[in-house]
């Protein structure tokens, strides 16, 4: 087998666009949703209804919340939970070169869950179910204003990112054989970002110096190119 | 004595054996307030579900099973899953294994008729 000697001379050690994203994402609903808390505490509102425990590319976030949602024994607020993960992208030739960048279209989802208990009421009570869906429809709510505000057209990454949209957004809820004591309602937003990646580039190497020069034979006009090199 | 009158007897006897089973007592409250406390079999254990993201969540799954034949008795009547936010729901209060007490709304009743027994799916409830 022939072994090919290595070509690119730089350590690849730098972050993709696809991972900067994401991350911005996350950053942005944090930052976002605890401004919001304040804003809502400061208009004399319950600043838990703005709250969101938020989360990257995690598949088992919920063990610590086994005992809830909120019941009379357990008096804290369920917590509701956004899990930013990158489902994948795409790459379009069309506005790529081969050389350095690579237009790319990308897909993150934006999963909102909340967890929610049947409470007494006045008058009857208040289902579980309905008031999880209830409130996964708030965090969903919540995520796509803080997305799709006109403050975040370029996610914060203007120069890198073109633009940011949301494709859909779907509502899931377990099938009635798999209900659970904390009642569960989740949505799932589809965000396309579109973007481009960098590749790393041929580094020059430095040659060898030569001297050049032009003469003109002042009778003939003829020109001589002379040049001087180590050899 | 058939063995359908032997299954039922012994199936009596495993729910409601509070004193050398698995039965332990139960409070039972219907949407319009009675109460009894019966003998039942409880768990409350932990599960995870797929809400359809892909993605497994943890939570509880909390079940009773009662006889049918102690509930018409007292007159409480059979539970039921009440949907309608604008009714109280049939509620199931029972200690855990520290003796702590919780409460539960009846989402899902199951009965089989032929044993006399109600499997209740429920959830938790506060109130």
């Amino acid at each position: 087998m022939n072994v090919s000697a290595p070509l690119i001379d730089q350590l690849i050690d730098k972050t993709d666009t696809f991972e900067r994203v994401r991350d911005e994402i996350a950053a942005i609903l944090l930052a976002e949703t605890t401004n919001q808390k304040a804003l809502a505490m400061a208009a004399g509102k319950p600043a838990n209804e703005w709250a969101l425990n938020i989360y990257t590319e995690r598949s088992d976030p919920w063990n610590e919340y086994l005992d809830l949602p909120e019941t009379l024994e357990n008096p804290d607020e369920a917590p509701r939970v956004v899990n930013v993960w990158f489902n994948g992208l795409t790459f379009d030739m069309t506005g790529s070169n081969v050389v350095e960048s690579q237009k790319a279209t990308a897909i993150y989802h934006v999963d909102c869950y909340a967890y929610a208990a049947s409470a007494d009421a006045t008058l009857g009570h208040v289902p579980g179910d309905q008031a999880a869906n209830m409130r996964a429809h708030r965090t969903v709510r919540l995520v796509r204003n803080i997305l799709m505000a006109a403050t975040y057209t370029y996610l914060g990454m203007r120069g890198v990112v073109v633009r940011r949209w949301i494709n859909a957004i779907d509502a899931f809820q377990p099938s009635a054989n798999d209900r659970l004591a904390q009642s569960i309602g989740a949505a799932r937003i589809s965000l396309q970002v579109e973007f481009s990646e960098f590749s790393p580039q041929v580094t020059g190497v430095p040659l060898e110096l030569i001297s050049t020069s032009v003469k003109r034979n002042g009778h003939t006009g003829q020109i001589y190119f002379t040049a001087n090199y180590p050899h | 004595m058939s063995l359908l009158d032997l299954a039922k007897a012994d199936h009596a006897s495993i729910v409601s054996d509070t004193v050398s089973g698995f039965s332990q007592l139960l409070t039972l409250i219907n949407p319009q307030g009675l109460s009894v406390v019966v003998a039942g079999l409880a768990a409350d254990v932990g599960q995870t579900v797929d809400p359809d993201t892909g993605v497994m969540i943890v939570g509880r799954r909390v079940t009773v099973s009662l006889l049918t034949g102690p509930l018409r008795t007292s007159g409480i009547g059979e539970p039921r899953g009440i949907a309608d936010a604008g009714s109280k729901p049939w509620v199931v209060r029972f200690a855990d294994a520290h003796g702590n007490e919780h409460a539960f709304k009846v989402i899902q009743a199951m009965p089989d008729y032929v044993l006399g027994r109600v499997d209740c799916l429920l959830e938790a409830y506060r109130g």
